[in-house]
């Protein structure tokens, strides 16, 4: 299994490489934003040619790629944004903690709730409780999730004034203690969880119920049953198992589309996280800093998806690693 | 026709699948499928909810005609609730207001304006006739003189400015949003009405009594019998019902050519690396490696930025080249799956050619979950392009409403007016939904299996 | 050999499937009764309800779509229909057993084989198994593993500790039982390691487990090859002897039956049509449907004729849509009027024999 990772390893490597460079070169393409400013202050050209080299606009989409690489592989430097000059390295660093806050209680908790709500609708098959679901993992899957975000807050923030409308702390939140500064956050929280949620739950708990229905119907859950074991036995020891592996498979498409759900979400509730940062920098040509927070979300998917590959050994004798 | 019917059916006793469907019944496999899809509820719920949204587009000029609002039309009623009139009492007082021979010839049109709300407050606009005959102008502020000119008019910024001597002088204007923004800002909504607050009203508030030039009494049209804003109308003071079924039309399209382009994409790739395996197999199995790998959002901002003027073709070449992962992989399971059964081996070993053996035993065979991963990528084609429409990477929203767009744009004002946003976000949700509704559907109906 | 204590007595059991295409009589009124130590045989055509019976008995009809309708099974003197489930999940597996048809998908792809008979011997014997220690142990040798790195040492010592426990050390014993070689490696084998007929000899192993007093064998010995069968076949005599145990082989294979079999139930269309003793069966087919069984297949103690061997015309009748009167009188050739109109009942001779035919075979004719 080790070597069997290993090659992996380096497949995935390789890919994330490619991903980078295809990022550079997308985030190249629309040419040179400084060609304009030329036309409109020619009398500026030296200063617009100076600033030009000093944002590597004057190199080929190629040569500018491989200065960039080599600055992180050598140097470890990220390079700057475009516009404020600061490190690009640093601003992604204040940014992650909010962006990983939401996302990963995303994922908790709609595993926690998707998966657990996908067995029970499949061992109720074609009852009420079932019909219910999935009607509801139905409307989960094709509710635009900007446009739930945006009732959420205008029914819970707007009309009810329960929670924040965007990410605002306390003012005194420097001075409260560790139990009230957790509820501060969490209170801030909930609207950009709750709006990523639905459609996890119910994209989640659809693939759940679909794969336990497979499995269900399989020969040797009956065999399970012939053998007298109890019904929680069956379901949880003989079918759960199996059930769980495309899982697997799923999850691994999950988390890429949670990178474009943590755009969406912080734009709606202005949350200052990854995704704006992503938003902003690529809207605006702000080569380094869309680069560095792209590698961020590439680096995140690969490892899940290698986290996958090795979860799925794991749970499938069927795998040769071979 | 009877022969094409019967080899269909030959190619469907080849799959083992379907074997026990056919003897177990004497309808043909169409008309089955359609008997099982009948009987599936939420199936039938889903495509009636289609064909309603389909009518809504493809009827979206009859709804102009209806409403009396042209898509393009855009008045200061803005952020007017569902089911108001756009509460203004315009009069035409006279078209050559004034002296003739004054230099107020330029104007050809005078009107005294007064809101309902407020009837005491009482302002002059005018506006040149030209301007209506400018069809740029036109596209934007369509003037219909008849029906609601009052709000048109007030978008001009032209001012009556009185000088020294006694007389007037109009100040012409540009037609910027400006005015809209200020209106918004006047918290303009009251009880669903809206209050008009033309420059030229504010400007001249109550301190022209009396218009110089000799003011040879009104010749009054009234044009208040505006028509009603069904669902209101949006930021920039559109007809919102009109809008969204042009919506309709363009999210509709968009997803349909997309999702037709991909499939064909799809289709072909994933048939050759099925059918091919080995090198072409690996090759393609790594562009669609790749493909899922990379974060799709921020290639969908850089292209489109790209494309550029926020164009619906650009935006189907971006969807649709990203989109054939998943057709792709199904095709290549299947044909896995399928190319080593023995019809596969029959057809081989009397000679047919690879293209045909893929194309016209292979594909008819694995055309069930096709199908049905289709019809659901529909709904995800659908929510990919309005995401992308409400980040404001999508079709260019002012020029060509998208429901997206649309949503984007009224998110601007949701706090003083949800309603746009409200029904926009509801028919891309139901859109969705029905879409996805015909998906389960056809997969029960298509894959007997499951039905048990 | 057979004792005359009825164990099991099926009474008028009625299963149907309600599918969206109507409605199928899987089993269709039957009634026979299994004595102690009795081998009952049952043939039929593929479809014809052999399984859907026998999965009846053990309550495991897939529902929906289908139903137990009516009936009733009395296992020794409970109904087996209406004890709570909880009784009928203790004679499962224990006292009543059954080997499933499809041996490539009846083992749980995800657990060992030994694990999966270890499971049943836990739970109806109370042998100690090696459940939560296992887990235990496995992890703690899973993150031993992740820090130093010798995955054969700690696969072997992980077998070491599981094969230990009386569970598994009774699993290795069924297994070498029922004849699959290297028990002992095998044991940690999981299923898809195994050949088709090994997983059929595991899932006979499993069957086996609790000394069952009814085997329920669906078509047991189909995917084995001859000597295999041979030896499988004497196992189950051998049980039979020891433990009286009763045994019933759905099966294709009418030579299995002729030798193993003491009654023969033949089923056509969800329903008995013939039943009666081996040896009258046999020698005497008076249902045409059974002649026809028996004429289709070769016999070697008969000369080699140029005539071709005769079959059952026709087709095995659509499910949901059952011709009326006699279901075989599409196919028999010995319809008349009477049996397009009406059904046969299903007549008790003197001699226990049981026939559903208007003009049944008799000696010499047909
Ligand atoms: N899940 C189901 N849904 C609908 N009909 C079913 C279902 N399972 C079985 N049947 C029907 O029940 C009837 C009897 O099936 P059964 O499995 O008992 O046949 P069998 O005699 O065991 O055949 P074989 O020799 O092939 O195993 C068949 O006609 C079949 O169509
Ligand atoms: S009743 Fe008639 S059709 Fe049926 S088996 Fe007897 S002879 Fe044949
Ligand atoms: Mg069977």
């Amino acid at each position: 299994m080790g070597n069997y990772l290993f090659r992996r390893f380096v497949i995935f490597i390789f890919l994330f490489i490619l991903v980078t460079v295809l990022c550079y070169f997308l985030l190249r393409l629309p040419g040179d934003p400084y060609k304009e400013l030329e036309l409109q202050q020619p009398n500026m050209k030296d200063e617009i040619a100076r600033m030009r080299e000093w944002s590597g606009f004057n190199d080929n989409w190629f040569v500018g790629y491989t200065k960039w690489a080599k600055k992180i592989i050598f140097d470890g430097d990220w390079g700057k944004s475009l516009y404020d000059k600061q490190p690009v390295w640093g601003k992604i660093i204040t940014k992650i903690p909010v962006t990983l806050k939401i996302q990963v209680s995303v994922l908790i908790l709609g595993l926690l709730l998707g998966i657990p709500l996908g067995i029970f609708s499949a061992r109720r098959h074609y009852s009420l409780a079932d019909y219910a679901i999935t009607v509801f993992s139905y409307i989960g899957i094709s509710v635009p999730n900007f446009w739930f975000g945006l009732l959420l807050m205008l029914l819970f923030s707007v009309n009810l004034g329960w929670l924040p409308a965007g990410w605002s702390l306390r003012p005194d939140y420097d001075s409260l203690s560790w139990i009230m500064k957790i509820l501060d956050q969490a209170r801030n929280l909930v609207l950009p969880v709750f709006m990523g949620l639905l459609g996890t739950i119910a994209s989640l708990s659809r693939y759940m119920r679909s794969s336990m229905l497979e499995v269900i119907r399989q020969d040797y859950v009956r065999t399970a049953r012939s053998k007298g074991l109890s019904e929680t036995k069956v379901i949880y020891k003989h079918a759960l198992r199996n059930g769980l592996i495309p899982i697997v498979t799923v999850m691994t498409l999950v988390i890429p589309s949670l990178i474009s759900g943590s755009v969406v979400v912080e734009r709606i509730f202005n949350i200052n996280g990854m995704g704006q940062l992503l938003f902003n920098s690529v809207q605006s040509s702000d080569i380094p800093l869309a680069m560095g927070t792209l590698v961020m979300f590439a680096f995140l998917t690969l490892i899940s998806l290698i986290l996958g590959d090795v979860v799925y050994a794991l749970v499938d004798p069927r795998i040769t690693y071979s | 026709m009877a022969t094409k019917n019967k080899k269909k059916k030959v190619t469907v006793i080849d799959n083992p699948n379907e074997q026990e469907v056919l003897s177990s019944s004497e309808y043909s496999y169409i008309g089955m499928v359609w008997s099982r899809f009948k009987r599936h509820k939420l199936a039938t719920i889903g495509l009636v909810l289609l064909v309603f949204m389909a009518l809504f587009a493809i009827l979206a000029p009859v709804f102009e005609l209806i409403t009396g609002y042209p898509v393009e039309h855009s008045s200061l009623a803005v952020k007017m609730s569902p089911f108001s009139t756009p509460g203004i009492v315009a009069k035409i007082i006279h078209p050559d207001f004034g002296n003739p021979e004054k230099p107020m010839g330029r104007v050809d049109f005078w009107f005294e304006v007064t809101s309902d709300n407020n009837p005491e407050k009482t302002g002059f606009a005018s506006v040149k006739e030209s301007i209506f005959k400018n069809p740029e102008y036109r596209k934007f502020y369509d003037f219909n003189m008849k029906a609601y000119g009052n709000t048109n008019v007030l978008l001009t910024n032209d001012q009556v400015v009185e000088k020294p001597d006694g007389s007037a002088e109009i100040v012409k204007g540009g037609y910027s949003e400006f005015f809209i923004e200020r209106a918004r800002n006047k918290k303009s909504m009251l009880s669903g009405q809206i209050i008009t607050y033309s420059p030229t009203f504010e400007s001249v508030d109550n301190s022209i009594t009396e218009v110089p030039g000799g003011y040879n009494g009104p010749r009054e049209i009234d044009i208040s019998e505006a028509p009603m804003n069904v669902f209101g109308t949006d930021g920039l003071g559109h007809d919102v019902l009109v809008r969204l079924s042009y919506g309709a039309r363009m999210t509709l399209m968009i997803a349909f050519v997309v999702v037709i382009l991909e499939t064909l994409l799809g289709i072909f790739l994933g048939a050759l690396a099925g059918f091919y395996g080995g090198f072409i197999d690996a090759l393609i199995m790594r562009i669609l490696e790749l493909m899922m790998t990379v974060p799709t959002l921020p290639i969908y901002m850089v292209l489109s930025r790209f494309m550029g003027g926020g164009s619906a073709i650009g935006i189907i070449i971006i969807l649709a080249a990203f989109g054939w992962t998943g057709v792709a992989r199904m095709t290549r399971g299947m044909f896995l799956s399928l190319r080593n059964q023995e019809f596969t081996e029959a057809a081989r070993a009397i000679g047919a050619s690879p293209m045909r053996i893929m194309f016209k035993h292979l594909l008819p065979n694995s055309l069930a979950p096709i199908i049905v991963g289709i019809t659901f990528s529909i709904g995800g084609v659908i929510l990919t392009e309005s995401t992308l429409s409400f980040l404001g990477l999508g079709v260019n929203k002012i020029l060509t409403p998208t429901w997206g767009g649309m949503l984007d744009e009224a998110n601007k004002y949701i706090l003083d007016q949800p309603w746009p946003a409200v029904f926009s976000g509801f028919l891309i949700f139901l859109t969705v939904l029905a879409v996805n509704f015909i998906g389960d559907g056809l997969r029960d109906a298509l894959d007997p299996r499951l039905k048990v | 050999m057979t004792s005359t204590e009825v164990i099991l007595d099926i009474k008028n059991l009625k299963t149907y499937f309600y599918t969206s295409d109507g409605v199928v009589a899987a089993v269709d009124d039957v009634s026979f009764q299994l004595h102690k130590g009795e081998t009952l045989g049952i043939v039929g055509e593929s479809g014809c309800g052999k399984s859907q019976t026998m999965l009846s008995v053990m309550r495991l009809i897939q529902e929906p779509p289908g139903k137990i309708v009516s009936g009733e099974i009395h296992f020794h003197d409970e109904n087996l229909l209406k004890v709570p489930l909880l009784k009928m999940r203790s004679l499962r597996g224990a006292a009543i057993s059954m080997i499933f048809q499809e041996p490539m998908t009846s083992l749980n792809p995800v657990y060992q084989v030994g694990d999966q008979i270890a499971e049943s011997l836990t739970l109806h014997q109370g042998l100690r198994g090696w459940d939560w220690g296992y887990r235990l142990v496995s992890w703690g040798l899973f993150w031993k593993w992740v820090f130093t790195g010798f995955p054969r040492e700690t696969k072997k010592r992980l077998s070491r500790l599981k094969v230990e426990t009386p569970a598994w050390q009774r699993s290795v014993e069924l297994i070498r039982l029922v004849g699959i070689p290297d028990p002992e490696k095998r044991v940690f084998n999981f299923p898809h390691e195994m050949s088709g007929g090994m997983r059929q000899r595991v899932m006979i192993a499993m069957a086996m487990a609790c000394n069952p007093e009814i085997l329920i064998a669906d078509e047991a010995t189909t995917a084995l090859d001859v000597t295999i069968q041979a030896q499988i076949l004497e196992l189950m005599k051998d049980l039979k002897r020891r433990f009286g145990m009763a045994t019933v082989l759905v099966t294709h294979n009418l030579a299995v039956v002729a030798e193993m079999a003491d009654n023969i139930l033949v089923m056509y269309a969800g329903k008995i049509v013939e039943y009666g003793t081996a040896a009258q069966i046999f020698r005497q087919p008076m249902h045409p449907y059974t002649w026809g069984l028996l004429h289709s297949i070769p016999r070697v103690d008969q000369p080699k004729t140029d005539q071709k061997l005769p079959t059952i015309e026709g087709m095995v009748p659509n499910p949901y849509n059952l011709p009326v009167g006699c279901k075989f009188h599409p196919r028999c050739f010995k319809a008349t009027s009477v049996c397009k109109e009406q059904e046969p009942p299903l007549e008790k001779m003197a001699d226990g024999r049981q026939i559903r035919c208007w003009h049944r075979i008799t000696e010499g004719g047909n």
